[in-house]
Parts: structure tokens; sequence; C-alpha cells
């Protein structure tokens, strides 16, 4: 055996030792593009990764609800485990929370959507509403259901109608009722600038997504076609205890969604999911900031004066009790200055030139925040923890 | 003869809790751990199991496992087994480190030489301890991540003997994926 450079292997044990269920192992935490190159690697990666026993690997691995479904006959073809792999791989991609984007009508409520695993390996999409009773409760109405077939492809459906859901690069997906082919357009392959630019430039006039498909007539009642941006980051971590997204009582008193996002210069932008049908409705800021120093205890006087003395907004029923209870453990001074930001844009908060404000961080992880001149406070919980949308 | 014990105390814990003794492959080794910490491996679980009450008195021997692997997957389930040992809880409860603890450990623990981080992925996978193989087996993963071929060569230590036709006929079945 020549030299090995760089890895200073240990005697005797070598990678092609290792069992066969360590290397599908190792090669179902890997994405498609990852795990080709490992199997053009060496020749066990390369029989691992055409192993008809890697899909079941990457199913459990991706923690499907169980008992995990016989997805494969007993000794399916290669083309047959690719095909399941590669719909594992994209319902993979399809987890977690979405936007919508407006549509042509300039209305898109609610806009959005969380996708989950369902019973018997389907991945479940349902769009997230202020539940009805006036509270914070969520409510889920079913959108998307996407399943696995025998044959290892992807079908998807609303209620009865067949749908494609195809991404436009990785953070953008289409959601439009099925033109009646079997064949899945994949948007993936084509440098993605161009694809979208070509699906948008289709979008202009009606029915133009259906034309690219041939004429096979409408189906599923003109669905129009959806767009979902992905919602990176829907959870606070020790470093950024503000990013995520979160559900609170807003001045009107209904609940609505915040997103607070951080940027590479160390800002922090809140923004707001207005579901309703009027010229607001849309994804607006809020509030923004660029310095993220948080105030630690001692709080001074003026401070806790400040914070005892506003108004935790409460909702219609008024059922929810506690806010008044959390412990501060840090305090915010927000600054959100017009400069930067086209005024028309934000929600009309002051007719001064910048915004101040506080987030009180609580410790148990939520936050509030209020604006100077104001009387208010708004209190914002948690929508999802550890991947689960919660119900409170 | 190696006897790494775990950390409260020698052979026979204060608390009174049961401890299992464990050999190495070529016999060289006896280490003594607590029933929680050792119950982290299904197979050890099993062989438990199937000798009855009678096989802790003379330890049980894994053969697949070397005394210096041993050692050091032992050092893992000494820190990650949960803090009662009840054995139905064993894998229920959590264990009794902090969960920030435990991701630095995780992360010094897997700062090893290949061929000792390959030995570890054989052992987990031998002794059949989920946690410790998802650890190895995952750090190959980040290893392999945004790598050509070529390079994941480099990195794991690999001697490809694919000829020309042979990594072709690879690529194409996987163009797929890239």
């Amino acid at each position: 055996m020549g030299t090995i450079p760089a890895a200073a292997a240990g005697p005797g044990t070598v990678l092609e030792d290792l069992p066969e269920d360590a290397l599908l192992c190792i090669l179902a935490l890997l994405a498609p593009p990852d795990a080709a190159a490992a199997a053009c690697a060496c020749r066990r990666l390369a029989a691992a990764a055409s192993s008809p026993a890697l899909p079941l690997a990457l199913a459990l691995r991706l923690g499907l609800p169980p008992p995990p479904p016989p997805l494969l006959p007993a000794s399916p073809c290669p083309a047959a485990a690719r095909r399941l792999l590669r719909s594992l791989h994209r319902l993979r991609r399809l987890l977690g929370l979405w936007r919508r984007l407006p549509s042509s009508s300039g209305y898109a409520s609610p806009s959005l959507a969380a996708f989950e695993w369902a019973p018997r390996a389907t991945l479940a999409a349902s769009l997230l509403a202020p539940s009805a009773d006036g509270g914070v409760g969520v409510s889920k109405s079913p959108f998307v259901t996407l399943s696995i077939e025998e044959s290892g492809d992807t079908v998807a459906v609303v209620g009865e109608v067949p749908v494609c859901v195809n991404f436009v690069g990785n953070n953008h997906i289409v959601v439009e009722a099925a033109a009646g082919e079997d064949e899945e357009v994949e948007m993936v392959s084509g440098s993605p600038p161009e694809e979208m630019y070509a699906h948008f430039a289709n979008r202009r006039s009606p029915g133009a997504g259906r034309r690219r498909r041939g004429k096979q007539g409408r189906r599923g009642g003109g669905m129009e076609a959806e767009h979902f941006v992905r919602i990176a980051d829907t959870e606070p971590t020790k470093a950024r205890p503000l990013q995520g997204l979160w559900k609170g009582i807003c001045e009107d008193r209904t609940m609505e969604f915040y997103l607070v996002t951080y940027d590479n210069i160390g800002g922090v932008t809140c923004r707001r999911f207005r579901d309703t049908r009027s010229q607001n409705s849309g994804y607006s800021p809020v509030f923004w900031t660029t310095d993220t120093t948080f105030l630690d205890p001692p709080f001074s006087e003026q401070e806790l004066d400040d914070y005892t003395s506003r108004d935790h907004i409460q909702g219609v029923t008024s059922n929810h009790a506690g806010t008044e209870n959390r412990v501060i453990s840090r305090i915010l001074c927000i600054n959100s200055s017009y400069d930067v930001v086209n005024p028309h844009l934000s929600t009309p908060l002051d007719d001064g030139r910048s915004v101040e404000g506080r987030i009180w961080l609580y410790e148990d992880g939520t936050f509030s925040f209020g604006f100077v001149g104001s009387n208010s406070i708004i209190d914002l919980r948690h929508v999802s923890s550890a991947g689960c949308i919660l119900d409170t | 003869m190696a006897a790494a014990a775990d950390s409260s105390g020698d052979g026979g814990t204060s608390s009174g809790e049961k401890t299992i003794v464990l050999v190495s492959s070529d016999n060289s080794a006896r280490f003594e751990v607590r029933e929680a910490a050792a119950l982290l491996s299904q197979t050890v679980r099993r062989m438990i199991d199937e000798a009855g009450a009678d096989a802790s008195g003379d330890g049980i021997t894994l053969p697949d496992v070397d005394a210096k692997t041993l050692a050091k997957v032992l050092e893992y389930c000494n820190k990650h087994a949960p803090a009662s040992s009840s054995s139905s809880a064993a894998e229920a409860a959590p264990p009794a480190e902090g969960e920030e603890d435990l991701e630095r450990f995780d992360r010094e623990f897997v700062r090893v030489d290949m061929g000792t981080l390959y030995s570890l992925v054989t052992a987990a996978s031998y002794l059949k301890i989920e946690g410790l193989l998802n650890l190895t087996c995952q750090t190959i993963a980040d290893m392999i991540k945004g790598k050509t071929p070529e390079q994941i060569r480099k990195t794991l230590g690999i001697t490809s003997e694919f000829t020309p036709e042979e990594e072709d006929e690879v690529r194409r079945e996987n163009a797929w994926a890239f």
C-alpha cells in the first residue's frame, strides 16, 4: 500500500473496512450531491450508494413516523431505488416553514405554510392561521399532501386535485395544478436564475403555466400557481435569541405572525405577516436595528418603570394569562431609523424619522417589544419548537 | 492492565449501583463500568440477557473490540449514561450531564486520527450504540461535504482502485444527484 497523504490512518483500519450499515449511515447523512461525490471516491461507497438498503436507511434517519412502510419490493432494481432516494431527498428539502408570495391579485392569505411528516411516509403541508378562538392558538388547514408511490415517484395532491410541487432553486417552490401528464417538471437542472426568469416570464399571461405543458386542458378547477419562499431559521438560538417565527397579539387585538431575521452585519429586522384583505396585507417591517447589544441586569429604575407602566395587549377573548409574570433577562434598545428604508414600505408608525423602542427578553426565551411614546407592549411567543408547530 | 472505572469511585460505586465488567478482544484489559453506561450498547444488553445473572462475575468478552478502542468507547458511554440505571428507563432517561456540556464533549471526542475514528465507527456498529454511531458517522459525513471525489479520497485516506471506465460509470449512475 502506498503512502496516504494528509490522513494519518491508524494501523490497519481504513474506510473500506467499515461495516455496511455504517457506510449507509454516512451516505444517508449527506445531501445527494455529496453522496454522489462520495460514491465516486471508492468501490465500497459506490456499492453502498446503489444499495437498495439506502432508501430505508435514509427514511429512518429522516425520522419518518413509524412504522417505516415497505417502500419498495424486496429486491428492487437500482433504478427504482434511485427514484425512491430522489423522492426522499425531495421531501426532505420541503420540510419546514414557507412564506407564500402574493399572487397576481395581490392577495395572499393565509401566508404561512408548514411542511411536516405525516403517517405512512407522507409529507403534509398545512396553512397556518390564527385560530378562531381569538387567542394565540394556531390553526392548521390542510394544503398539499405529498406521498411516495410504489414506483418510487412522488405524487402531490391538494384535496382531490393532483398538483405539482416544483423547486425553483433551493428556497422557492411552486405549487400548481398538474396538467395530466405523469412526468414531473423538475426545474432544478439548469442554472437557477434562468429557470426562475423563464417561469416568471411565463406567468405574466394567464394560463401560461398550463400552455407550457401542452394542450391537456385545465385541471383542478383553474387553481392558480402558488409560490412559496422558504423561511430559514425559524427558531431562536443562544447567539440569536430574537431570531425566528413568532406570534403575538398586535394593536388590532388580533393575532399575527412576526418573523425576526438577523443579517450579516449584526442587525436585526422584524417583519409582520398581515393576513387582512386590505391594502396593508403582506409582509412589512415593524422594527429593525443595527446594534444588538443587550442591557444586562440590574436594570435602571427608569427602564423598569417604563416596562411596568405599559399595557400588555390582550386578544379579543383575552383568555391567556401569565404574561405579566415573566422575568426579564435582558433589554435591547431599538432604534429604527428611516434613513435606510423607503418610508412608503413600512407601516406608518410615526411621523418621525426614526422609531425608538425596547425589546424585553424573558428568561423563558420569549420576548416582547414596545415603542417610545406608546403605552403598549406586544408579547410574542414561539410558533415552533424543535421543529414542531406548537398548538398554543 | 488498565481498569478505566467510572470517575466517581473505584469498583462498586458508593451508591451501590450495579457494575458490569467488559473485557477487550485480546483479553488484555478489563473495564468495570456502571450498568447504565454498559447498557447503552444493545449488544451488551443482549449478551447479558442471554447469559443470565452469573455472567457479570467473569466479565463479558467482546471479541471484536480491542483494548484501546474499548477504552475510548467506554469514555463515551460513561459520559452519556443516564443518571439512573433502571433497565427500562436507561434509554429514555436524560443523561446526567447538561446538553451543552455533552455537545462540547462530543466535539472533542471525535478529534482523533482517521484510524481511531474508523475503529470507533466499527465498534459502535458492532456494539450497537446508536448515539456513538451517529456521532462518528456525522463526523465523517461532515468531512465529505462539499468536496470533490479526489478531495474525499485524500481526506478519508482512500486509495482509489477505480479504472477510468469504472469511474465514469459510477459518475453516470449518480448523475441525477449532482
